[in-house]
Formats: structure tokens, C-alpha cells, sequence
């Protein structure tokens, strides 16, 4: 790959990887998005905070396919509209998503599990299921597995794995496709400090110049540990945008978060 | 009938004792010697002749009219060569001199009546009915039959018995009848008089004969009667047409009613557990049986109550249910949380048992229920479109179940609970909802509704052990519509399908409607998959 | 958590046993009924007589049925309510095909079309004589039928007791459309009066072993089938659509044409299983559609436990016999019986009976009266 440009277009620099502008979202007339700006770039790890039902979640929902937007675009890559693609094409174009709640095949193994994220055969299902198995595929859950450390439980069943890494697996299976739009939801929830500890090294790993890294937390002491930009929203609305320091600076955000 | 006849016949016999014969006006003895041997043409004079003098004659040889030609028109007149017999008890009389014999002579015989006589004879019968009979309900009868043929009867009679009939429906039907014989006349005013009686009663019969009318005349009549008769068709038409589009309407909504109603507890537990639970159109069977035994019950302690137990039942027919479903609640489905389709299955054996338990202690036969004076019949609002209390009365217990349930929803701290409980789970049982207890009260809360259903259906639909297992399939389509867990959402459903079936059933018949309702709903579903009152909040 | 549920689609150990012991059933059934059947052992005490032998081959095409069923229920997590549907379409084509092979060389037509003013046969039944064009008929109908509600279904996300029960409604509707005599398939009474299949006289004793063998040998090729696809990527797969769908369509996965495939797979298996069943008992007609029998097919696999294939066949084994049994000897019974099993082995055993695990956890628990928050009933 190229090294990326800083070269200001319509729809952010060549850095952006995803451009969201004027999303809205509504659920029976509640505004959960409204009118969001925000540009993830390449290379970085993003941070978005906020109150509880700032529509965090949501945002993230509407990049993966899982909600209906009411209005508004996002691009990925300045180019591809990512509203209109089918929900498993955007898997294709390299967005992934860990949920909030560890999502895992708890009755397959963590081999089987990251397995089901490698696609050898991205445009046929068909083709995947009769001919997919072979010695890249393997090789490409032995690396994924060293990479989110969990090869010495890789014949286990993910049903009988620790909550932590759950979330390490469910990492895994995204990162099993290298996504270049990797968005993790709160994978630090419930977790130890040694457990954080781990999952802020596995992070940085994760990062690279090709990939952007959207990372919605509740911790905000490991968002100001790992994340470049932070991006903190309320009600729908963005608040403030910048460098931790930045934005905990905010008096609108100080308001928003010590009540007012 | 036979009762009826010998009572008649010992009145003839004691008039006969009394009353010394006078011949003068009918001479019964040539009419019988007519109607034994006499040619078909022959005959057919005799009825007119016969009938012109019927009216004059006095009160004996009026019932001896029609006695001798009702057994006559049975085929029961048995012809000797002097004389006839007829059939008076176990015996027979001699209708002409009234003497009673055992056995008939060897050589009686019934003559034969052929079609065409029988036709002429048929109104003459029926004339004679009219004149004769002190009963409205026979003259009602006559005067119904005779609008269909006057045959030989002739017009100036019926005039007259119309202006002299003191009861107001055998008044109505004979000027059915008049009108025809107005509108054939051809005289302008005879007709004008009868178009305006056929539009001042908007009925589908009148709008027939008007139609005929008009089409059959074909630019005969006089320009006024025309345009007379163009403007009471037209009218006529309409209220017909509309008529007809409130009555489908109406049993839309008794049906309607009736799907609501067993759907409605369907529909409460389905939103609070996600269960679906396919014994519910069984306790709607045992509403209707614990009805019945209310009945039987008040047979025996208080039958003066009888008349009321429709509503002396209702509590009945609540708890009954609702503790059956209690207990199914806490001994099978409270352990399959979470596994709806396990408790799919498991409330599926739960039907059958319990259809087969009342099927060996009650047996398979439907059950006869009392139908009270008061709902027996109904009234016409107009044309024709009349309401009939047994579906009304549905309808006010759908009503009655939509009101209540609404306010235990929204008006009681059960309802509030099982609100909470609905929307978020975990969420309420944080907050100190015993979402356990709230599960076990809103399952017998639904199965007491689909009681009262029950209840409602026990004079409409047959009662017996399967009567349920229609009904679940269309109130789980209601749910469906309606959307998880909305009261309002499964009366709009059951409304819709209620009218869509009594739409198209009269059509094309109740398996297309279920096929429509069907391939209708598929269709929905693509659109709408959460149902028209798709529950709020985030997902 | 489920080990026992994680083996049977991935592990060795006991259920590779189970499975092998099944698997030796249904061998053994394939040589021991034409053994025992028509050769001279059949006039030996060990011998079967006809009805023996008949009874064997309709529990072996439930059999077939019940695995057609585990696959979109025990694997795919959908239960069906409705694949009498496609049990009818195959049995109804193959009763057709032995109509029409009836009045070979011969004027006149059976007595329902007769009934509906037809002297001869419609133009669908034309080549119903031969059995090729019977079977691809069925195969192509059961095709079309289960894509048309799979797509419709699926399309929409219609998922759990809303699947169920659709796929009710469709057997019902369908059954009482067959129930009607203007539908030209014999109404109420169905298609009946079959004389012979493949040249044999059905009333043949060599007739019923070779359908009972036949049924026997298809459920065991489909077991071994579908047990190395359940294995294989497409098991994985299935899994995932059962215990996260949402998960498996962002890992970019489009699991609709993966369910409508697995969908009309099982319902071709449902009705091969009715082409068998039919020259069995001799009548087509809509019983095969009842909703009872559509639901007591879940019934079968919930006794022998969902997603093993070989618990599918044991539970339609054990309880068909029972109801064979049981009807012609206390038929008032059988009801009660089959609902107190049902009740039993989903309150208690929760996974059938293969699955003898989660009952002593459930007993377990009740002692302790701990509260289980597990996912992945697997339904």
C-alpha cells in the first residue's frame, strides 16, 4: 500500500477512512443520532465517549448494517456508500465489529470460531463451504490466534472461556479478515486490570497505517490510554473533538459529565 | 298437526249433531264426486268455483272447505263410489255424512293428483287458508305462498281480505301479494300503488320484483309509472346495496370479536414470556364447559336464575381457566424460560392432555346449551340488515375484555408490573418486580380471558373437547398482525381479519378466505415484520 | 456449559458411540429384513410375517422424516411446524404414479374425478405412469414450495415460535385445500386403491420388505450424509445462524441463501420420506397435512434429542413403535401417554433422551435452587 496523503477533498483527506456526515437516526420519534459529523482516519486508534444513550452504540450499529439510518451518508474510503452496500458486502470491504455483549459461537471451538471470520473465497459462499479448509486458511488462524494470545486454548470450546477472552476472541474472529475499519464496542467492559492491561497491548498491535480503529469505551482511562482522537457525544450530538486532554478541557463537556 | 286434526274433527262431529246440513251454498256432494272422478279440467273449474263460495258460506261448511281439501291435498281422501272418506283418528269419517268407520271399504282409493293439478290446487288451498283460519300464523303462512302463485284466485278476494285482516304482518304480506297482481293489472294507478308499497320496504325480494318489473315491461308503461318505478328501483338498490355492506360489516365484527377475544390472553402472555402457548384455545373450551356447568348447576339449585347464567358464569368461567392455567404456568412452562420452543411443544402436550381428559370424563358430543328468551332472536334495523343478540352479545364480551384488559394494564399495580416486566426483564427485576409472580398472574390472567372467550363462543360455535383447535392458528395470525404484546394492535388485527374473511367468505368459501387471510398476512409480515404495533424502544 | 451438545457436532467420545450404534441399527435392519422376511428363515419362529414387516418400513420412513426435521431444527435452529407439507408433496406424487399405473392401457378414471365430471385424466397427471417423472415432480415441487416459504420467511427475518407457527399455518391451509373433493385428489378420503409399484403387487409380502429395506437404506445414507455435512463448514455454519445470527451476518456472512439451502434440502428429505411412506400404507390423503402430524414429527426429535441426527431417529423409532403398540391395544391411552412424555422429556430431560447430561444438572439445580442463564437451547 501507498502511504497515505494528506490531501484535502470533498470528503476528508486520503486519511479518512470512514466519512459520516448528517447521520440521523430515529426509534419511534426518539432521536438516538442527530445530525452527526465525524471523520475516522487511517492509522489511529478513534475514541468516541459520552453519557449513556449517546448513541454511541448506535453509530456503530448503522456502520455494521444492524440499524436503518433515517438520514445521512457514510462513506468508507471517500467513496463507497456504506449505507446503501448489503450487510454481508460491508464484511467484504473490511468493516468489522466486536459487540458489546462477547459474541462468540459458545459451542464451536476458539479454532472453529476464528476460523468462521477467515474467507478464502469472499464472493461465494458456496465455493467457501466446499472447498475452503485449506493450508492459507490455517495458517491464517495460527497467526490471529498468536496475535490475540489465546493459541494455548485454541481446541477449547469458546463456551468454556474466560468473559476476557471472550472479548479477545471476538476480536480475533474480526481481525481473522483484516478489517480496515475495525470498530471495537466497550472490549474492555467487566474485565480485570491485568486483563486490561493485556487488551491495551493487543490494541496496539492491532494498530497499522491501513487500518483505522473506531473504539467506543466506557473506561475513560483506557480510551486516554490507547485512543489518538477522542470523540465525545451526547444526545445524539457530537460534543467535542480532539486529543483527550483536549476534550476533558471542554467546559461543555466538564457540564455534560459532572451534571448540570 | 295430528292433535290439531282430531280436536277438529270431533268439533265437526259435535257441529254436525247440532247443526242441521245446509247444502245451499256448496254442494259438497258434487264436489266431492269432481274432485273423486272428475277430468283435470273438470277439477281445476271446481277449485274456482268452490272458492268464490267459500267466502259466503257460513262457519260449518268453511271447515268442512278445509278439512276435506287438506286431506284431499295430502293425498288422504279416500274415494269410494258414493261418497269419500278421510282419515279422523284411528278411524275414518265419511265426509259427507259424517258417520265414522273403522276400516275403509275395499274399493277406496286416493286419486291421483298429478303436477299441474297440484299447482292450481296449491293457491286455492292456500285462499281458502286465508279466509278460513282464526290463526294469524296459518293466514301469515297462506298469504307468504300465495305471493309466489295466485293461480286461479282471484285479485278482488285478496282486496278484500286486505282491507278486512286485523293482523298487521298477514296485512303486510298480502300486500306482497297484491303488488303483484297490481303491477300486472296494467292499470297506471294500480301500478303507481304498488311501487310505492315496494319502495317504502327496501327488502331484496322487492328489489327483485321491481327489477322484474321494469325489465318486463319494456317501454309498456305509461311515462309517469316509468319514471316512477326507475326512481324506486334506484332507491331501493341503494339501501339494498348498503344493507348488504353493513350486514358483512356486522358479522365482520362479531367474528372479529370472537378472534379477539381468543386472542387476546394469546397475546398478553406471548408479549410478557414470548410464549406461545397452544393450550390456550383449550381453555377456551373449558370456559365454554365450566359455563355448561354453571348451567346444569343452576338447573338444579336455582333454575329461576337460569335465564341469567351467561352472566352469573363469568366469574366462572374466568377463575376456572386461570387456575388451570396457573398451574400449568408453575408445574411446565416456568421451567422452559428462555426455550420458547420447547414451551412451543411442551404447551402443545399440555392441549392434548387436557382434550383428552374431557374427552374421557365428558365425552366427544357437543354440549347442549339453554338458549335464554331474550337472545333468541333479534331485530332488522333496515332493509336487510338484522341484528341478531347472540352475535351482539359476542361483541359485548369483546368489548368487555378489550375495557378490562386495558385497565388492569394501565390502571392496577399488576398491570404496571407486567408492563415493566414486558418492556425490560432484568431491568424490573432489579427495581423489586417479582417478575416471577408477575409471570404466574399474567398466565392465568390470559387464560381467564381466553375463558371468557369461551364463554362468548358457547352460543355460537359447537362446544366439544376439539372446538379449539381452529381457533389457535387464527388468533396466533391475530398476534402476529397485531404486534408482540399490543392490547389495541390485536383489536385493530382481529377487526381486520374478522372483516377480511366476512368479506371474502360468502364469495368464494371458507377454505379460499383462509387461504387468502393467509397468503394477506405472508404478505404483511414482508412489510411489516414486527406487526402493526411494533413495540417501542431501542433494540 | 452443554458439553454434551459441543460433542455432538465437534468432539469424540460417547456420541461418536451413539452415532455408531445407530448406525449399526439401521444396518442391520437394511440385511435382516429381507433376511428374515422372504428368505426360508420366514417361516422360522424369527421370521417376519407382512405386518411386521410393514410396521418396520413406515417407522423407518418417520425415521427419515424426523432427520429431515434435526436438520433445520437441531442444527440451523428453526423449528418447523409444517413439513408435513413437503411429506405430503412426495407421498401424494408417488400415490399418483401408482394411480395412473393402475389404468395403464385402460379407459375410465378413478372414482373422485369421476366425481368431478373428468373421463379422463387431467394434464397434470400425464407421465404420472412413469416413476421418474413422479419422483422429479416431487423433487421439483418440494423445491419450488419450500423456497417460496423459505424465502418469504426468511427475507423478513421471521424467526422462532413465528417460524413455527407460520410454517403451521401453511400445513393447515394445505389441508384443508386437499380436503376439498373439487381439489380433483380424492378430498377427505384421499388417493387410494394402488395396486402395485415397480411391477410388485403392494399386497405382496416382497413388496412390503422391499419398501421397508428401501426406507430403511435411505435414512441410513442420509444420516451418514448429513453427519458429514453437519461436521464439515456447513455445520459450523449452521451453528452460527442457531446460536448468533447477527454475529455470523457481520462477520459478512449472508445467511439467507445458507438457511433457504438448508431449508429446501431438509424438505426434499421430507418428501422422499413420503414417497416411501405412501405405497406403505396404501392412501394418500390429508392426514399427511394434519397440523398433529406435523407437530408430533418435532415430537420425535425433542424425545431423541436435537442436533444429533441419530437422536432424531431413535426418538421417532421408540415412539412410533409405542404408538403401534399402544394403539391397538389401549388406544385411549395413547394420548395421554404421548403428552406425559413430551411434558417429561422437555420439562426434565430438556434434551431428549440422548442427551442424559442436563437432567442431572436440572436435578442439581432444583436441589440447590440456582438459576441458570444459559443460552444456546439450541432452539
Amino acid at each position: 500500500m501507498t502511504s497515505p496523503q494528506r490531501q484535502q477533498t470533498m470528503h476528508g483527506s486520503a486519511q479518512t477512512a470512514l466519512y459520516i456526515e448528517d447521520l440521523t437516526v430515529e426509534f419511534d420519534g426518539f432521536r438516538a443520532v442527530d445530525e452527526l459529523t465525524l471523520l475516522v482516519d487511517y492509522g489511529g486508534i478513534h475514541g468516541i465517549i459520552g453519557p449513556n444513550g449517546a448513541g454511541k452504540t448506535t453509530v456503530m450499529d448503522v456502520i455494521t448494517g444492524v440499524t436503518k439510518p433515517r438520514a445521512g451518508t457514510v462513506l468508507l474510503d471517500r467513496t463507497h456508500d456504506v449505507i446503501g452496500m448489503h450487510l454481508s458486502d460491508r464484511a467484504a470491504h473490511g468493516i468489522g465489529r466486536k459487540f458489546q455483549k462477547p459474541s462468540v459461537f459458545e459451542h464451536l471451538t476458539v479454532r472453529e470460531n476464528i476460523a468462521l471470520g477467515v474467507r478464502e473465497y469472499p464472493d461465494s459462499l458456496l465455493r467457501e463451504v466446499l472447498r475452503g479448509g485449506g493450508p492459507a486458511k490455517r495458517a491464517r488462524v495460527d497467526e490471529v490466534l498468536d496475535t490475540i494470545a489465546l493459541a494455548a486454548v485454541a481446541d477449547a470450546e469458546a463456551g468454556t472461556l474466560a468473559h476476557g477472552q471472550k472479548q479477545w476472541l471476538e476480536i480475533g474472529m474480526v481481525l481473522a479478515r483484516d478489517p480496515r475499519v475495525l470498530m471495537l464496542d466497550e472490549p474492555v467492559a467487566g474485565m480485570s486490570n491485568t486483563e486490561r492491561e493485556a487488551t491495551a497491548e493487543l490494541l496496539q498491535r492491532l494498530r497499522s497505517p491501513e487500518r483505522a480503529i473506531l473504539l467506543v469505551e466506557h473506561d475513560m482511562q483506557f480510551v486516554g490510554q490507547v485512543s489518538d482522537r477522542v470523540s465525545v457525544m451526547h444526545e445524539g450530538k457530537l460534543l467535542a473533538d480532539g486529543t483527550m486532554d483536549q476534550v476533558t478541557s471542554d467546559p461543555e463537556v466538564v457540564r455534560v459529565y459532572l451534571g448540570r | 298437526m295430528r292433535a290439531g286434526k282430531i280436536v277438529l274433527c270431533l268439533l265437526l262431529l259435535v257441529l254436525a249433531t247440532f247443526v242441521p246440513v245446509q247444502a245451499a251454498d256448496i254442494d259438497r256432494q258434487g264436489l266431492v264426486g269432481i274432485w273423486c272422478a272428475g277430468d283435470d279440467a273438470e277439477r281445476r273449474d271446481s277449485f274456482a268455483a268452490m272458492l268464490s263460495q267459500v267466502e259466503s258460506a257460513d262457519e260449518p261448511t268453511r271447515q268442512w272447505v278445509q278439512s276435506v281439501l287438506s286431506a284431499y291435498r295430502e293425498g288422504d281422501l279416500f274415494c269410494t263410489a258414493e261418497t269419500a272418506f278421510r282419515p279422523a283418528g284411528e278411524a275414518y269419517e265419511n265426509v259427507l255424512t259424517g258417520e265414522r268407520v273403522d276400516a275403509l271399504p275395499a274399493d277406496a282409493n286416493a286419486p291421483f293428483l298429478n303436477i299441474p293439478l297440484r299447482r292450481a290446487l296449491e293457491p286455492v288451498s292456500r285462499a281458502v287458508t286465508l279466509v278460513v283460519s282464526p290463526e294469524a300464523a296459518e293466514r301469515l303462512g297462506a298469504a307468504d305462498g300465495l305471493s309466489r302463485s295466485l293461480g286461479v284466485v282471484p285479485p278482488a278476494l285478496i282486496e278484500e281480505l286486505y282491507a278486512t285482516e286485523p293482523d298487521a304482518r298477514v296485512r303486510s304480506a298480502l300486500e306482497q301479494v297484491l303488488v303483484g297482481v297490481w303491477l300486472a293489472s296494467g292499470d297506471p294507478a294500480d301500478q303507481q300503488r304498488a311501487i310505492a308499497a315496494l319502495a317504502a320496504d327496501p327488502t331484496r325480494q322487492n328489489l327483485t320484483t321491481l327489477e322484474r318489473f321494469v325489465d318486463g315491461a319494456e317501454g309498456s308503461l305509461s311515462p309517469s309509472v316509468e319514471a316512477a318505478a326507475d326512481e324506486a328501483l334506484s332507491k331501493v338498490k341503494l339501501t339494498v346495496q348498503a344493507s348488504d355492506i353493513l350486514t358483512v360489516l356486522y358479522h365482520g365484527l362479531s367474528y372479529g370479536s370472537v378472534l379477539f377475544l381468543a386472542a387476546l390472553g394469546l397475546a398478553v402472555i406471548f408479549g410478557l414470556m414470548g410464549v406461545i402457548n397452544l393450550a390456550q384455545a383449550e381453555f377456551v373450551m373449558i370456559g365454554a364447559y365450566v359455563t355448561w356447568f354453571v348451567q346444569e348447576a343452576l338447573k338444579v339449585v336455582a333454575p329461576d336464575l337460569l335465564d341469567a347464567y351467561i352472566f352469573i358464569a363469568i366469574p366462572f368461567a374466568f377463575l376456572g381457566p386461570a387456575l388451570v392455567g396457573v398451574l400449568m404456568e408453575w408445574g411446565v412452562v416456568r421451567h422452559l424460560y428462555h426455550r420458547p420452543l420447547l414451551t412451543l411443544l411442551a404447551t402443545w402436550a399440555v392441549s392434548l392432555l387436557l382434550i383428552n381428559i374431557v374427552r374421557v370424563s365428558i365425552g366427544t358430543q357437543n354440549l347442549s346449551f339453554y338458549t335464554p328468551e331474550y337472545l333468541k332472536s333479534g331485530f332488522t334495523v333496515f332493509s336487510e340488515f338484522a341484528i341478531t343478540w347472540t352475535r351482539l352479545l359476542s361483541i359485548f364480551f369483546a368489548a368487555l375484555a378489550l375495557v378490562g384488559t386495558l385497565f388492569v394494564l394501565y390502571r392496577t399495580r399488576f398491570g404496571l408490573r407486567v408492563r415493566a416486566t414486558t418492556q425490560n426483564r432484568r431491568m424490573s427485576g432489579c427495581v423489586g418486580v417479582s417478575t416471577r409472580r408477575t409471570d404466574s398472574m399474567a398466565f392465568a390472567f390470559g387464560s381467564g380471558l381466553a375463558g371468557i372467550a369461551g364463554l362468548a363462543l358457547s352460543n355460537i360455535y359447537n362446544v366439544n373437547p376439539t372446538m379449539g383447535t381452529s381457533l389457535i392458528i387464527d388468533s396466533f395470525i391475530v398476534v402476529v398482525v397485531g404486534g408482540v404484546g399490543s392490547v389495541l394492535g390485536t383489536a385493530v388485527a382481529a377487526l381486520g381479519i374478522g372483516e377480511l374473511n366476512a368479506f371474502i367468505e360468502p364469495q368464494y368459501g371458507a377454505v379460499a378466505s383462509k387461504v387468502i387471510v393467509l397468503l394477506a398476512v405472508i404478505l404483511f409480515i414482508q412489510q411489516k415484520p414486527n406487526g402493526l404495533f411494533p413495540p417501542k424502544g431501542r433494540r | 456449559m452443554m458439553t454434551a451438545f459441543v460433542h455432538s457436532i465437534s468432539g469424540e467420545g460417547p456420541r461418536d458411540r451413539a452415532y455408531l450404534a445407530v448406525v449399526m441399527l439401521l444396518v442391520l435392519v437394511v440385511f435382516a429384513v429381507p433376511l428374515l422376511g422372504l428368505s426360508p428363515l420366514a417361516s422360522t419362529p424369527l421370521g417376519l410375517d407382512g405386518y411386521q414387516v410393514n410396521l418396520i418400513g413406515q417407522v423407518m420412513a418417520f425415521a427419515l422424516l424426523a432427520l429431515s426435521l434435526d436438520l433445520v431444527w437441531g442444527y440451523a435452529g428453526y423449528l418447523s411446524l409444517g413439513h408435513g407439507l413437503f411429506f405430503a408433496i412426495g407421498g401424494y406424487l408417488v400415490g399418483m404414479h401408482m394411480i395412473k399405473l393402475a389404468y395403464v392401457g385402460q379407459s375410465g378414471v378413478p372414482t373422485f374425478l369421476n366425481y368431478m365430471g373428468l373421463s379422463e385424466f387431467p394434464f397434470y397427471w400425464s407421465g404420472m405412469e412413469h416413476f421418474w417423472v413422479a419422483l422429479l415432480g416431487a423433487l421439483l415441487l418440494t423445491a419450488l414450495v419450500s423456497f417460496v416459504i423459505g424465502f418469504l420467511a426468511f427475507r423478513s427475518r421471521v424467526v422462532g415460535v413465528y417460524f413455527a407457527i407460520l410454517s403451521q399455518a401453511f400445513v393447515y391451509v394445505a389441508m384443508l385445500i386437499m380436503s376439498r373433493n373439487d381439489t380433483g385428489f380424492g378430498g377427505n378420503n384421499g388417493i387410494t386403491g394402488f395396486q402395485s409399484l415397480f411391477g410388485v403387487p403392494l399386497s405382496a409380502i416382497e413388496s412390503k420388505v422391499w419398501l421397508a429395506t428401501a426406507s430403511a437404506l435411505v435414512t441410513l445414507l442420509t444420516l451418514i450424509l448429513l453427519r458429514r455435512l453437519t461436521r464439515g463448514p456447513v455445520g459450523k455454519l449452521l451453528v452460527g445462524v442457531r446460536d448468533d445470527e447477527d454475529r455470523l451476518r457481520v462477520l459478512g456472512y449472508e445467511t439467507l441463501w445458507l438457511k433457504i439451502a438448508v431449508w429446501c434440502g431438509s424438505g426434499l428429505l421430507a418428501a422422499i420420506a413420503g414417497m416411501l411412506y405412501v405405497p406403505q400404507v396404501q392412501v394418500a390423503s390429508p392426514q399427511l397435512l394434519s397440523p398433529m402430524l406435523s407437530i408430533e414429527i418435532a415430537v420425535w426429535v425433542a424425545i431423541g434429542g436435537r442436533g444429533y441426527l441419530y437422536g432424531a431417529i431413535i426418538g421417532a423409532i421408540l415412539v412410533n413403535i409405542l404408538k403401534f403398540w399402544l394403539t391397538r391395544f389401549m388406544p385411549e391411552l395413547w394420548p395421554f401417554i404421548l403428552s406425559g412424555a413430551v411434558l417429561l422429556v422437555v420439562v426434565v430431560l430438556r434434551n431428549g433422551l440422548m442427551d442424559p447430561g442436563p437432567t442431572f444438572r436440572f436435578l442439581f439445580e432444583s436441589v440447590r435452587r440456582q438459576k441458570v442463564a444459559g443460552k444456546g437451547e439450541g432452539a
